[in-house]
This record gives structure tokens, C-alpha cells and sequence, in this order.
């Protein structure tokens, strides 16, 4: 069941926020197997059946959805195959899969080239897996096909500004605010724009508005003070600084800005290095957690590489080394499952259960290693 | 050793045409110019974090004829290297102008390899010929140059020999004694045989482990004490400095004739440390340079430190991260920096691109600093699709009032690498800034200016803390600061080269370390001088 591991081929949901191995459904491979040769053979009708049964036991089954979608397509039924992976790709986006997303919606908008939605969507994708020069061919296409909406536009010119082009994004974002009511993400990606350019005089007046919009918003008020400060106007600065933190205490950038801008108006220096020191503390205490995520993350992917390569009792190894936890524990369980012994599997999964009782995922992968070893699930 | 000489005074040669790459125009000439080196990371496909960060390089005069010899760092096998880097003697230029080197490293350098990082010339042990201290992963070297063309391993016999992590070096005379005190930034506690899979498991691809997962090592600061060298880092208030430095430099900021500490670091905020004297004061976050505007610190790599907007202060360049993009702080006085990068022009074109070695030096001799960065990212597979590994140059055309403009021209694009260490000299000593780069895993670049335009002037003041000014005849005023040790891991030529654009320089003056200070005025451009091409003026005081 642990062969779920070729990730990219058979992945549940579920796998990629928690667990790194979860096991598809007993049969999967070979029910995939099957469909894929009639495929090959020629019998369409009958791989469609099979994949349609696959996809709607597995929503997140990626190669169910794209054996569909060709089977459909190898019956002439080209809109149905788009549809197919369409949905496919709008749940791989709405997911946070950003490139499988692209992948999938590159081969829908392809099946259906004329559809402005399936363009949008991979144009949006390809943003989001962080190409967005090749995302803006299909947002413009999209708009060429008669989607007027709001956000492609702001896709596109988020696009264009990624991708080393921020005098076209600049036009398209001022096309949007044209006039006074301009919407709010165009007026202040505009000012953010301007921002970032060193702008800071056009840039104010677009934050002042965007902040009076969103006067809630930490992260634009934080945008405005930053202009405010930037084109010298350090009581504006210094009054949005300081509702930046009122709005998000753990702001520590605005701490930063408060701080300078404090030091820059003089006579303030205690305030100042008061405003310094929290800025310290905040960023320190992100840093720390962001360094021990990413070494846990990073121990745990050594350990799930060695799977990969087959070296099971390697990654046993390297698994118990890093203690009980219920990352660790289930990764011990997959390599002994991979190794034949599912009723070691369960009894880590066992361990891995107790400490995180709300994890669905494990309990599911309990029951299965217990099934498995012949037990009881 | 005090010494100055005015070797070189041109006025204004005509303007090119309107190409506007003509001005300036580099040609690439490694191989023509013998200097034959690829760098080696020692990659065996493990994705340890030191293959990535390549390697420096220096601009020396080993042998005291006169003309800039060329140093470059190895480091492969990793973890413990192999040769101790190579080392081309310039041999001056033909008949055609054209400068030649000749590789003598077999018979100059020692055997003292080890896995290469960084190259600082100074004259460390104050005997008048420039040494070489190596940073490594693995324990730093000492390389005493003995003054008959070789260089001895005195390592131990002087002190050093740092174990862990180090990458950038910076020598300054900080507590005024006459001798030349070390600096040595230090990266992070890095154990190779932690197991740890870094990258992106779904897709297959395997990367370097981010800088995050890993905590600083303490940078040092050594003092001279005659010869031999004391680890001062606590008694000069510097401990607990660890940051992940990349890049330093050791310049008098505030104007106090004493060297301050600029510390470029990876993900933490850059220090700045203001010398008192004896001992150094953090100011780093209050100063303004210690993170971008934003308030976030960025992934500093190299500095490179000049006065961009002709005020006579120094200002810091440094690079970073793609889009994070590269960060210009203008000296406000008073140890205050503004972040200038967006306003500037500076920071923008860098923002797909990863910045490591930098240089700050009047490229197109119009009287406005200019910047060449080295760019090539970590990963081999950017996350970001418009970023690649191998990267094009950045060569930024500066006005001398603060702003810069890219100049994008095909001969700097057309062969993307993955830079790392930068220095610029004048070593065919043309009176323009030539660049050699150390890439990552490629050939070593050394770009040979063929500047035009604009007259120029070179102050030779070898004297480390050194500030050089030219006055023209209205009165305005340029400086340079003579340093050992900036970019990323590299050491430029200390040699002051001023372009003129088409002023006429009326005085020189020369404030020494020592405090002295020398004035000279009357300067006109007359035939030969130390050997440089066309018209010049000569002078040596020692």
C-alpha cells in the first residue's frame, strides 16, 4: 500500500500536508494497471469506466483524472475531457499544489483552447507556482476571449510586475482605478507597486486610500506608513507605524519602521530603541520557529528520500533518530510496511495515533497496517 | 609602509559614438590573458551547503614590480579541498597593450590546501610584501609572502588557522598601533554529516538546505600584536557576533579616521560596528543599515563601499537574494543610513537575479561611481521560473549623484555563469577598472576594460585606512578609502583610480593613516610615467 510513495502518480489529498506516504486504496495499482491498457488497446469505453470509478473513490487521484480525461478525449468528447481535468486542477489550486495545478490545467486549457475560464485558471496556477512569465499567455488569452473579470486582470498585472515588466503593470493597475472608485486590491497593489519602485510621493495618496477602505488591514497601513516615511512625511509615518502594531502586535517590521522613523525625528531615543528591541524579540522568536519547521521538515524528507531509493531499513534509521513524533512514527511505519512486517507498521502507527488522536490521516493508515497484519481494524 | 605615487594623470581622450554599450565596453580575455582556471565545488551530489557559496579571488602585487598579480581560491573536493588555490604573476603589457600573466603557483605557493572561500592580500605581518589569509571551510591558512617571489605557510607560527566555517576577510589598522588587524566573518555551524534532505521530494529535486536551518558561527576579530595574531573578539566587544557572514568591510564611516566594521549577513541583520578606539559599539540596528527598508533583513552576501552620491561620505552597497533585490545605503552622517535602493535604481534590475561579489569603481571614468555585480543562484532549479542558476552579470551605470541605471549590453549577457567572488584592478594599468570574477563550478572571467572616454587618475597609496581625494577646479571633491578585503570573499586592488569625465583634477590630497596628510597640487599629464600607456604624471614619496 506504501507505494502511494511515487508522488506525482497516485497521491490522496491528504498526503501532502501531513503524512508523506499514504496508501491508496487496496487495488488502486492494479485497477490503474487495467484501464491503462485498455487504453492502449483501444477500448475507451471501458478505461473510461474503470478511471471514472478510480476518480470518484480518489478525488485527488491525478492519474485517474488524466486516464479519464484522455479516454473521453479518444472519444471525440474533448469539452468533457477539459471538464475533467479542469475540476482536477481547480482542486490541485484550491490545495496549494500550485505546479501540478499548472501541469493539469495546461493539458485542460489545451483540450479546450478557447475556453476563457480554463485559461484564466492555469494563467492564476502558473502565478502561483511561481512562473509568471509563462502565466501571462494564458491571462491574456483569457481576457482576448471575453473575461472581463476583476481578478484576471489583477492576475495579469501581478504577472507582468513578477516577471520584470512593472511599467505594463503599472498601465493595467491604473486602468483599474480609474476613477474614485477604483477597486481596493487595484488601488493598493498600485500603491505597493509605486512603492516598491522608490515612488513614495505618487504612492501615498493610493495607500491613504486603499488604508481608509481596509482600515483594519495591518499590512496596508503598514504599506502607507512605509510610503509616508519614504517621501519624508514622518508624523504621517510615525501615526501609521504605530496603528500597524495596534492592528498586529507581532508586526515586527512596523516596530523596525517605527523605530527609524523615531530616531529621525529626534529626541525620542528611548521610545526608539524600546520600538528596536521588540522588533528583535519578534523577529528572533520567527526566525527560531521558522529554523526548527524547516530542520524537522528536512530530517523527516531524509528519511522519506531513503524510502524512495528502497533503503528501508536506512530509513528506519534515520526515522527513529529523530524521536517519537507522529511524522516520524508514521514514516517508521511505512518502511516496515515497505519491508513486509505491517504488524510493526501498526503497532508505531499505534504510537504515532496516541500522540496526535485528531489526526484522521493516521488513523486511517492504522487501520489499514492493522488489516494488513490481520487484525482488527 | 607610507607610500604614495601619482602614476597616472590622462585628460578627457573624445567620447565614443552613440553605441551605448561602446562605454564602457569589457572584453573577456581569461584565456588570451593566460589566466586559466575553473573553480571546482567538489559536488558529489550530497548538496552540501559549502558547494554552493564558490569562492573569491585577489587583486596582489606579490612581487613589487608594480603590476596587479591575480590570486583565485580553489575548494574542491569538498570537505577537504584540494590545491591551495592558483596564482598568475602579470607579466605587464606587449607591444600591444595587452597585459599577459604566467601561472607560478607551483613554484610560489606552499602546499596548504584546503577547501577554499576566500582570499584577503594585506601585508599581515608589516614586512612590506603582500600575504595572503585564506578563509575555508576547515581551518583558515596563513600564507607569508617571503619577498623572493614564494610564500610560506605560517599559519601556526602567526596564530590563525581558524577551524569551522569563514568566508570574508578584512584587514584595517583598528586600534592605531601601526599594525594591520584581521576580521574574519564566519558563515554557520555546518556539521557535513548531519542527515537532512533539502528540496522538493515530489518533483525529484534536491537542493541545498536553506541557511535558516543552521545557526551562525561567531565571527573573529584577531589583533596584531607584532607579527602574531590575538584572538580580540570579546576584549574589543564584538562576541557573539554571529550572524552568517558572507561579506565585510573594514572603512572609516563616520568620518573619525577610525575603521568601522561593515558586516554583510545572511538573513540577519548586517552589523555595523563603530570603533571607539580600542574597542568597537554595535550600532547596526540603529543606524539604518542593518536591514532593508522594510524592516526585513536580507540575505546579505558582498559589499562594496564607495561614495556614490559624491557627498564625500562612504556608502554600502549590498547584494542579495533574488527578489529581495540588492540594497544601496546612503551615509547620512552620523553612522545613519537610508536604505536608497528603489529611488536609486540601484536595487531594481536585481530583483530576478542573486547578487554575490560587488564593486563599486568609476567604469566609464565620467566621475560617478559605477557598480558590477556577479550573479548566479544557489539552487540549480530556482523555485521562481524567470530565475535560472547560471545569471547574467549586472553592470549599473552610476551618475555620481546617487542613481543608477542598468546597462544591458549583449557582451555581459551572453555567456551567463554562476558568480561568486568579484575584485577589480587596473591591471594592464590603462587608467580604467578591470573586473575578474570567480564562477561557481565554471572559468574564471577576466573582463578587460577598453574605456575611451574620459581622462583618469591613479593614486598609488597602499596604505591600508588610507582616504584619497581629488579636487578639481571648481572645487568638487572625490574620494576613495583604501581597504583590504570586500565584494564577496575577495580583495580589489588598493590602487585609487579616479575617472575624470572631462574636469581637470587641480590638487590630490592624501590623508595617510598615521594621521599626515599630503597635498599636491599643479598636476599636469606629461609623457611616461611607471609604465602606464599615454600621457601620465609619476610621483613616489615614501
Amino acid at each position: 500500500m506504501y507505494a502511494a510513495l511515487r508522488r506525482g502518480t497516485i497521491v490522496v489529498w491528504i498526503a501532502c500536508s501531513a503524512v508523506r506516504a499514504v496508501p491508496a486504496q487496496a487495488g488502486t495499482e492494479e485497477l490503474l494497471a487495467r484501464a491503462a491498457a485498455d487504453l492502449t488497446a483501444g477500448r475507451f469505453a471501458a478505461a473510461e469506466i474503470v478511471y471514472r470509478e478510480l476518480a470518484a473513490r480518489q478525488p485527488g487521484l491525478i492519474d485517474a483524472h488524466r486516464g479519464l480525461s484522455r479516454a473521453l478525449a479518444a472519444q471525440q468528447r474533448r469539452s468533457e475531457a477539459a471538464a475533467v481535468l479542469g475540476g482536477l486542477g481547480e482542486g490541485l489550486l484550491g490545495a496549494g499544489r500550485h505546479a501540478a495545478a499548472a501541469e493539469v490545467l495546461g493539458e485542460a486549457a489545451e483540450l479546450a483552447a478557447a475556453d476563457p475560464r480554463l485559461q484564466a485558471l492555469l494563467g492564476k496556477a502558473r502565478l502561483f507556482a511561481q512562473s509568471p512569465q509563462a502565466a501571462i499567455a494564458p491571462l491574456e488569452r483569457a481576457r482576448e476571449l471575453g473575461d472581463a473579470s476583476l481578478l484576471t486582470r489583477l492576475y495579469l498585472a501581478a504577472a507582468l510586475w513578477e516577471s520584470g515588466r512593472p511599467e505594463a503593470a503599472e498601465r493595467l493597475y491604473r486602468e483599474l482605478v480609474a476613477g474614485a472608485a477604483g477597486p481596493f486590491a487595484a488601488v493598493h497593489q498600485l500603491g505597493r507597486l509605486l512603492l516598491w519602485q522608490g515612488r513614495f510621493a505618487e504612492a501615498a495618496p493610493l495607500l491613504e486610500r486603499a488604508a481608509a477602505e481596509r482600515p483594519a488591514a495591518a499590512d496596508v497601513r503598514f504599506d502607507l506608513a512605509q510610503a509616508l516615511a519614504g517621501a519624508g512625511e514622518l508624523d504621517g509615518a510615525l501615526a501609521a507605524y504605530r496603528r500597524t502594531v495596534e492592528l498586529s502586535p507581532g508586526h515586527y517590521k512596523a516596530f523596525y519602521g517605527l523605530a527609524r522613523v523615531l530616531a529621525r525625528l529626534g529626541g525620542q531615543d528611548a521610545a526608539a530603541r524600546e520600538a528596536l528591541a521588540t522588533y528583535q524579540r519578534l523577529y528572533a522568536a520567527e526566525q527560531e520557529a521558522t529554523r526548527r519547521e524547516n530542520l524537522e521538515r528536512a530530517r523527516l524528507d531524509r528519511g522519506w528520500k531513503a524510502i524512495e531509493d528502497g533503503a528501508y531499513r536506512e530509513a528506519i534509521g534515520l526515522f527513529e533518530r529523530l524521536g517519537a513524533s507522529p511524522e516520524a512514527l508514521a514514516g517508521t511505519a511505512a518502511a516496515w510496511t515497505l519491508l513486509g512486517d505491517p504488524a510493526r507498521a501498526a503497532e508505531h502507527l499505534e504510537r504515532a495515533v496516541a500522540l496526535a488522536p485528531e489526526r484522521e490521516d493516521l488513523r486511517r493508515l492504522l487501520a489499514e497496517a492493522r488489516l494488513a497484519a490481520g487484525g482488527d481494524t | 609602509m607610507v607610500r604614495l605615487a601619482l602614476v597616472g594623470l590622462v585628460l578627457a581622450a573624445p567620447p565614443a559614438g552613440d553605441d551605448p554599450c561602446a562605454t564602457p565596453r569589457f572584453t573577456e580575455t581569461a584565456a588570451d590573458a593566460g589566466v586559466v582556471f575553473t573553480h571546482d565545488p567538489g559536488s558529489r551530489g550530497e548538496y552540501h551547503l559549502p558547494e554552493s557559496m564558490g569562492a573569491g579571488l585577489a587583486w596582489l602585487d606579490y612581487d613589487g614590480d608594480g603590476w596587479s598579480d591575480l590570486y583565485a581560491v580553489q575548494s574542491g573536493p569538498f570537505p577537504g579541498g584540494g590545491e591551495p588555490g592558483r596564482l598568475w604573476r602579470n607579466l605587464g603589457t606587449g607591444d600591444d597593450g595587452r597585459a599577459t600573466f604566467e601561472d607560478v603557483t607551483e613554484r610560489a605557493l606552499p602546499d596548504a590546501g584546503g577547501y577554499g572561500q576566500g582570499a584577503l592580500a594585506a601585508d599581515l605581518d608589516g614586512d612590506g610584501w603582500t600575504d595572503l589569509y585564506l578563509t575555508r571551510f576547515g581551518p583558515d591558512a596563513f600564507l607569508r609572502n617571503r619577498g623572493d617571489g614564494t610564500f610560506e605557510d605560517a599559519t601556526a607560527a602567526f596564530g590563525l588557522g581558524l577551524p569551522g566555517w569563514s568566508s570574508s576577510a578584512a584587514a584595517a589598522d583598528a586600534d592605531g598601533d601601526g599594525e594591520l588587524d584581521l576580521y574574519v566573518t564566519r558563515y554557520l555551524v555546518y556539521d557535513p554529516s548531519e542527515e537532512l534532505f533539502c528540496g522538493d521530494l515530489e518533483r525529484g529535486l534536491r537542493r541545498f538546505c536553506d541557511p535558516v536551518l543552521f545557526a551562525g558561527a561567531e565571527d573573529r576579530f584577531f589583533v596584531n600584536r607584532g607579527g602574531r595574531f590575538e584572538d580580540a573578539t570579546a576584549a574589543a566587544g564584538l562576541a557573539g557576533a554571529a550572524g552568517k557572514g558572507l561579506g565585510v568591510v573594514f572603512t572609516d564611516l563616520d568620518g573619525d579616521r577610525r575603521p568601522d566594521l561593515y558586516v554583510a549577513n545572511d538573513l540577519t541583520p548586517n552589523f555595523l560596528f563603530r570603533n571607539l578606539g580600542r574597542r568597537f559599539e554595535d550600532v547596526s540596528l540603529f543606524s539604518g543599515a542593518a536591514a532593508n527598508r522594510e524592516g526585513a533583513f536580507e540575505a546579505g552576501m558582498g559589499i562594496a563601499v564607495g561614495d556614490v552620491d559624491g557627498d564625500g561620505d562612504p556608502d554600502l552597497a549590498v547584494t542579495n537574494f533574488d527578489v529581495e533585490t540588492n540594497t544601496l545605503y546612503l551615509n547620512l552622517g552620523s553612522m545613519q543610513f537610508e536604505d536608497v535602493s528603489a529611488r536609486s535604481g540601484f536595487g531594481t534590475p536585481s530583483f530576478n537575479l542573486l547578487g554575490f561579489g560587488v564593486a563599486l569603481a568609476d567604469f566609464d571614468r565620467d566621475g560617478g561611481l559605477d557598480a558590477w555585480v556577479a550573479n548566479g543562484h544557489i539552487f540549480e532549479h530556482p523555485p521562481r521560473e524567470n530565475v535560472t542558476h547560471a545569471q547574467r552579470d549586472l553592470l549599473l551605470l552610476g551618475d555620481g549623484r546617487g542613481g543608477f541605471r542598468e546597462r544591458r549590453c549583449p557582451w555581459l549577457e551572453e555567456r551567463p555563469l554562476v558568480g561568486r567572488g568579484l575584485a577589480v584592478a587596473d591591471y594592464d594599468r590603462d587608467g580604467d577598472a578591470d573586473v575578474a570574477i570567480v564562477n561557481n563550478g565554471g572559468p574564471l572571467q577576466l573582463w578587460r576594460n577598453d574605456a575611451e572616454a574620459g581622462g583618469w587618475l591613479a593614486v598609488e597609496a597602499e596604505s591600508v585606512g588610507t582616504t584619497v581625494d581629488v579636487v578639481d577646479a571648481g572645487g568638487r571633491r572625490r574620494r576613495r578609502w583604501v581597504t583590504a578585503g570586500d565584494s564577496y570573499q575577495s580583495t580589489s586592488e588598493r590602487r585609487p583610480l579616479f575617472g575624470l569625465g572631462a574636469s581637470s583634477p587641480a590638487a590630490v590630497e592624501v590623508a595617510w593613516p598615521d594621521g599626515r596628510r599630503t597635498r599636491l597640487q599643479g598636476l599636469r599629464p606629461s609623457p611616461g610615467g611607471s609604465g602606464d600607456r599615454g600621457a601620465g604624471l609619476a610621483m613616489r614619496f615614501r
